[in-house]
């Protein structure tokens, strides 16, 4: 639930209680106001008719009002009560129905006679008012609110546009854009500074990649240079005369390791350059073709294996590639099952329309699958390989945005990589 | 045969050049390129072997100075392999476009580098006669055939790569990561590839000594081998 809603969701469910209560509290304030009023009003409608009977301006007895008021009668003897208001009903004979009224009794002693006098005032219009202001008021109240929550979710939606503006950067911010990505401003001061925050941590982040691209990219150059003399070098010195036998076997043994060297130096920078997309160009690439050749191209090898290697291969599969990288990534995938295919058994090689499938049997992974294209990562069983070859067969796969997915038939004990494009 | 070296790394300088001096090229060396510039002003050579990285000008200028230079005179043209440290497509693409004859990545194997000059002489200076001769072996660069005496031999491609390989190597003692480099590139690595190169070493020893020729491949100290005459 986004801010903006549940901001407005509380205000709702505190707006209700608030409403409710509110209402109660004015209505019983009102009433209370109108009660102090009246009661006031009835003292002094007795004060008045205390003095008229003083006077003796009063018909006692005689009702001549409406809801018998006020209502005088004389009472014997000397006894004295004091003055009671009190909520009855008085049976209105205009409207034919009882009706809230409130009353005051008291006993009036006038020039030694005593006279129960009650004072009576309908309360029924007061009534209605107390509760026409605390609807209207209650109504007015939460009339505001809602106002008050449309304009405030107007005001948030403006507000917080340019949060949401940076989050959308964020979201498209990558480490390896070729261009720096610009956090836009904002006149609020609070996301101005988160922008510049961005902006700040963005560059930086961006520079110390590329500053680790450009160095990996120049340890792989510069190692090719020693490379380059160890073997010249070495090829000299297997020109020397007398050699032992001991001698060309450590030879030997230092060019092997420095051919692991020069393969895993070269995959290294393969690696970084797909990753700064230096191979931009595209052209049609017929994948059967280049297929097809590179199975015929590793067959010999298959069959030093003992492999059976059966190869179906859909004609005239085109698509748009990087020629270098398609080639790398093809050879890499059958380099990959033919290796590590169980010897004399059946490699299958399928390339469809949609997809390029290869198939060898042998045991399961001796690593979590999730690390299979991962760097460095190899069978500790072949401790010569580069590690490398999956993790850059993935890595040009996921740069044309085909899948590269990996199973494993348990029951059958077989390897299936299956290239989407 | 006059070789110009362009290299500007001097550990490669002096063992190239010794190398070179080895199969009996005449050899200069530049370090730079002013000094290359000069050298291919001044002096015609039979192959040019040119590192195209060089600190103080592009490579690929100098074959354009040496284009232009081939367009001038009516001598024949040299040459021209390249060396890179970028293995990069462009560079091997563009160098290739503007004629040189041969590209190869750093590092390499000197019997590589040998192979490829000779190659390459032999393309540009022995036009017509592409045969190549070894004892009772004849090659034919251009169509692939090898015979023994007369006797036509059936090779796959890679038995014919690592016979032309030996042939152009021959009384040198060849490491087995080197001719495994040679014949597969980048395609083959680790040891498998070691196993795999035995066999294909067997089968075209056994196919030679069946078409009747005498047994020119020595295995010596166990991990290298030598095409020679004698034994």
């Amino acid at each position: 639930m986004s801010l903006l809603r549940k901001t407005l969701l509380y205000l709702l469910l505190v707006m209700l209680p608030v409403a409710i209560g509110g209402g109660w509290l004015f209505d019983t304030l009102i009433r209370r106001g109108i009660y102090y009023e009246i009661d006031e009003q009835l003292s002094s409608d007795l004060a008045y008719i205390n003095r008229q009977l003083i006077r003796q301006q009063v018909a006692i007895g005689k009702d001549r009002h409406l809801l018998n008021n006020p209502h005088i009668e004389p009472i014997p003897g000397g006894r004295v009560m004091a003055p009671v208001y009190s909520d009855t009903t008085g049976y209105d004979w205009r409207e034919h129905n009882p009706v809230p009224v409130r009353q005051l009794k008291a006993t009036v002693a006038v020039n030694g006679r005593h006279y129960l006098v009650v004072v009576k005032q309908a309360m029924g219009e007061f009534d209605e008012i107390a509760r026409l202001l605390s609807v209207v008021v209650s109504g007015g109240f939460i009339l505001l609110l809602g106002l008050l929550v449309l304009l405030n979710s107007w005001v948030s939606r403006r507000l917080w546009t340019p949060f949401f503006t940076l989050i959308e950067q964020l979201r498209a911010f990558r480490l390896d854009a070729p261009e720096p990505v610009r956090f836009s401003g904002s006149s609020v001061a609070e996301f101005n500074h988160l922008s510049a925050t961005l902006n700040d941590m963005g560059h930086n982040l961006q520079q110390q990649y590329q500053l680790q691209k450009a160095f990996t990219e120049h340890a792989a150059h510069e190692l090719q240079t020693p490379l380059a003399i160890i073997t010249t070098d070495l090829d000299r010195l297997l020109g020397t005369e007398p050699l032992t036998e001991e001698q060309v076997t450590l030879m030997e043994s230092a060019q092997s390791s420095v051919r692991r060297l020069v393969h895993l130096n070269k995959s290294l920078l393969l690696l970084t350059k797909v990753e700064n997309q230096q191979f931009a160009d595209l052209e049609p690439v017929n994948l059967s073709s280049l297929a097809e050749q590179q199975c015929r191209l590793f067959a010999p090898y298959a069959a030093h294996r003992g492999l059976d290697w059966q190869f179906t291969i859909a004609p005239d599969v085109t698509r748009s590639l990087n020629p270098y990288l398609a080639d790398v990534m093809f050879s890499n995938l059958l380099k990959n099952a033919m290796v590590h295919a169980a010897a004399y058994s059946t490699v299958r090689i399928t390339l469809t329309n949609s997809s390029f499938i290869t198939r060898n049997a042998g045991l399961p992974l001796p690593f979590p699958e999730d690390q299979l294209f991962g760097r460095f990562v190899k069978n500790p069983a072949r401790p010569d390989s580069t590690g490398l070859g999956l993790a850059i067969a993935g890595q040009v796969a996921r740069r044309y945005g085909m899948q590269l997915g990996y199973t494993y038939q348990t029951d059958i004990q077989l390897h299936v990589f299956t290239l989407n494009y | 045969m006059k070789i110009l070296l362009v290299e500007d790394e001097p550990a490669l300088v002096s063992a190239i050049r010794r190398f070179l001096e080895e199969e009996h090229y005449v050899v200069t060396t530049a370090t730079t390129y002013a000094r290359a510039a000069t050298a291919l002003h001044d002096y015609d050579y039979d192959c040019i072997v040119l590192d195209i990285g060089l600190p103080d000008g592009n490579g690929l200028d100098l074959i354009r100075q040496l284009n232009a230079k081939s367009a001038r005179s009516e001598a024949t043209t040299s040459g021209l392999i390249i060396i890179s440290a970028k293995d990069s497509l462009d560079d091997k693409l563009l160098g290739l476009e503007l004629g040189s004859d041969d590209y190869i990545t750093k590092p390499f194997h000197l019997p590589e580098l040998n192979a490829r000059i000779k190659s390459v002489l032999r393309r540009r200076f022995f036009g017509g006669n592409n045969l190549i001769t070894f004892g009772d072996i004849t090659v034919d660069s251009l169509s692939h055939q090898v015979r023994v005496r007369h006797q036509t031999i059936d090779l796959t491609e890679k038995e014919y790569q690592l016979l032309v390989f030996f042939m152009a190597n021959p009384n040198r003692l060849l490491t087995r990561a080197a001719i495994a480099e040679y014949v597969w590139g980048d395609y083959m690595d680790g040891a498998d590839s070691h196993d795999f190169l035995y066999t294909h070493i067997k089968n075209l020893r056994r196919k030679l000594i069946d078409g009747g020729c005498p047994d020119y491949i020595r295995t010596r100290y166990g991990a290298g081998y030598l095409f020679s005459k004698t034994a």
